[in-house]
């Protein structure tokens, strides 16, 4: 063996060692353990360049799915089911690259995939953001006052009806549907706990909240 | 293909906004065509600009512009053909043929030099620049190119370039907060920089595994986000209550009729105002006080020991003065339909105006009034933090 063999068999022994003792990378261990047995059993260096390219590719592939694979176990557990589903789909389409540059490329694809789906499951906020609109309903039609304000209460719920279906029709709407050109507020999300834990607010109130929703903005 | 289509007509959509959006994509094209480079992937990535060039022509909306590129995937259909490009180059300035390892560590070497010298000055790029320097010094040492990447591996240099040292971006954020007084998330990004400082005693180059560092990081700001969204909606609810009350009160003072709070076209308006925050308050309040339990559970009397009351007190956030404070805790329990404030409430807050002592001078000297500024969040540029960092170590 040449100097130059056993200081590439050094390098790729390095490289085993970054992953030994770190389980977020079993599979990238088990790869890299591959391509330095492959290194360490060529009689001459030159042997190398064939078994180089495939098991160059298996360590590529075993990184995204080791990252992936943990990526899909916290999301599992933090009940996040689309970026779950991504990461199940990363894995899945990495096992399948036929390239380094394949495998980059497949995996952008399916992170802009991923990100116009969040972006899409994320308009299930509209309801929170509306929060301020309806407690101003509830307050200007719930109100136990006399008149003349009561009238006046009525009058800028009515005002404020207008003003929000218009919003919702001229602007949240459309600009939605630049996104998913079949969107329409899907009120089943908000219970999700991706989307209902981040409003503050028991069940029996945002149950209310989206009956109003719906009504005042004729959903 | 010609990528000049759209691109050199008057653009409907910002033009300064486009170019600085499609400004790097263009610069793209030009390097491949100033390389003479011609094939399919170019013509895709021209295919792709010329698509991005036209919608910006016959688009008038920034924001529907922008959605429509990404929702057609259109940078990253043209980044993928780019990096096909670089690729299938890079390849054949080779020849085809694998190249030596004396080309290697000189490639190798000046690309680290050329990331060096760019970065080296940048202080915020600090954290970066000891890796970086040190592959430097590895490949002018005289080494051959397996011995520099052995080197590079055993010192994590590879490892060391790839996660960054985090820790100077997670010490800001966490200044930031402080400085903000946001209780909740001075909290989270402690835990965040605890979780790093653990993760980079536990790593063998010293700096946390970029991955283990990101899901540890998702875990705490999960736990965290619907803890932020109450203590911020409590806040605006209370917040809702005082108003509603201490309006209650001024309007029963002398000084009504000239505050803008009632002020209208005519005296008549103006007294219809007062009349209006007199008699609605009250029944407001109602509501208000219901929507604040229904939401939190909490009542007018919670507020005084909750929490976020004593942090926005601390942190110099109530607009009010202590004294006007009293007057509402007062006044409350009369706030209500048909009822009028205490006397002597109306003449303590009117004292109060006619000194012009409303508002907390803690507010005041923090946040600023129509006499100047205050000194605001003291929050400065990462750009500053890192150098005041740098001195102290």
């Amino acid at each position: 063996m040449d100097q130059r063999h056993a200081d590439y068999i050094g390098y790729y022994r390095a490289r085993v060692k970054k992953y030994e003792g770190n389980p977020l990378y079993p599979r990238s261990l088990a790869a890299e353990r591959a391509l330095c047995a492959a290194m360490e059993s060529c009689t001459v260096l030159e042997d190398f360049r064939a078994k180089a390219g495939p098991l160059s590719l298996a360590c590529a592939i075993a990184l995204v799915q080791d990252q992936e694979s943990a990526r899909l176990a916290l999301y599992e557990e933090l009940n996040e089911p689309i970026k779950a589903k991504y990461a199940r789909l990363m894995i899945e389409a990495a096992a399948k690259a036929l390239s380094v540059s394949d495998l980059t490329e497949t995996m952008t694809n399916l992170g802009a995939k991923q990100g116009l789906e969040e972006s899409v499951d994320g308009f299930a906020g509209n309801l929170y953001f509306d929060f301020t609109f309806l407690e101003n309903m509830e307050e200007n039609t719930t109100i136990e006052i006399g008149e003349p304000w009561k009238s006046e209460c009525e009058s800028a719920a009515k005002e404020d009806i207008d003003m929000h279906r218009r919003l919702f029709n001229e602007n949240t709407l459309p600009r939605a549907r630049e996104w998913d050109p079949d969107w329409k507020m899907n009120y089943d999300l908000v219970w999700e706990e991706r989307h209902r834990r981040k409003i503050p607010a028991p069940d029996a109130v945002v149950r209310r909240r989206i009956d109003e929703h719906r009504r005042w903005l004729g959903v | 293909m010609n990528i000049d289509a759209g691109w050199g007509c008057e653009m409907a959509v910002d033009k300064d906004l486009v170019d600085s959006m499609l400004g790097p994509f263009r610069d793209m094209v030009k390097d491949i065509d100033s390389k003479g480079i011609t094939n399919k992937d170019v013509d895709e990535m021209k295919a792709v600009m010329a698509k991005m060039n036209g919608y910006a022509a016959s688009m008038d909306d920034m924001i529907s512009f922008s959605t429509k590129l990404t929702t057609e995937g259109l940078f990253v259909a043209f980044s993928n053909a780019y990096s096909r490009v670089m690729s299938a180059a890079a390849s054949s300035g080779t020849g085809g043929a694998e190249p030596e390892d004396a080309s290697l560590l000189a490639q190798s070497l000046a690309a680290y030099e050329q990331s060096y010298n760019r970065l080296k000055d940048d202080p915020t790029m600090a954290h970066i620049v000891p890796p970086v320097k040190r592959a430097v010094e590895i490949a002018k040492s005289g080494v051959t190119y397996p011995v520099f990447l052995r080197q590079c591996e055993e010192e994590k240099i590879f490892e060391r370039m790839k996660n960054g040292d985090q820790r100077p971006v997670l010490e800001f954020q966490l200044e930031c907060a402080r400085e903000m007084g946001d209780k909740l998330r001075s909290e989270m990004y402690s835990q965040e920089l605890a979780a790093y400082d653990r993760l980079s005693a536990a790593s063998p180059c010293g700096q946390a595994d970029n991955l283990a560092f990101e899901l540890a990081r998702k875990r705490i700001e999960h736990e965290f986000e619907p803890m932020i969204a109450e203590w911020d909606s409590i806040i605006e609810q209370w917040e809702k209550l005082h108003w509603l009350v201490i309006d209650w009160l001024d309007a029963h003072c002398s000084f009504a009729p000239y505050d803008q709070r009632w002020v209208g076209m005519t005296p008549a308006i103006t007294q219809y105002n007062i009349r209006r925050t007199k008699e609605k308050n009250p029944a407001r309040l109602v509501v208000r006080e219901r929507i604040f339990r229904d939401y939190h559970g909490l009542g007018w009397n919670d507020v005084w020991t909750h929490p976020t009351w004593i942090q926005e007190q601390a942190e110099s956030r109530v607009w009010f003065a202590d004294e006007c404070i009293d007057l509402m805790k007062r006044v409350y329990p009369v706030c209500r339909p048909g009822s009028k404030p205490p006397s002597d409430c109306i003449a303590a807050e009117e004292a109060i105006h006619a000194a012009k002592k409303w508002r907390n001078p803690k507010n005041i000297a923090r946040f600023g009034d129509e006499a100047g500024a205050g000194s605001g969040y003291r929050i400065r540029s990462f750009e500053e933090f890192v150098k005041a960092r740098r001195k102290k170590r």
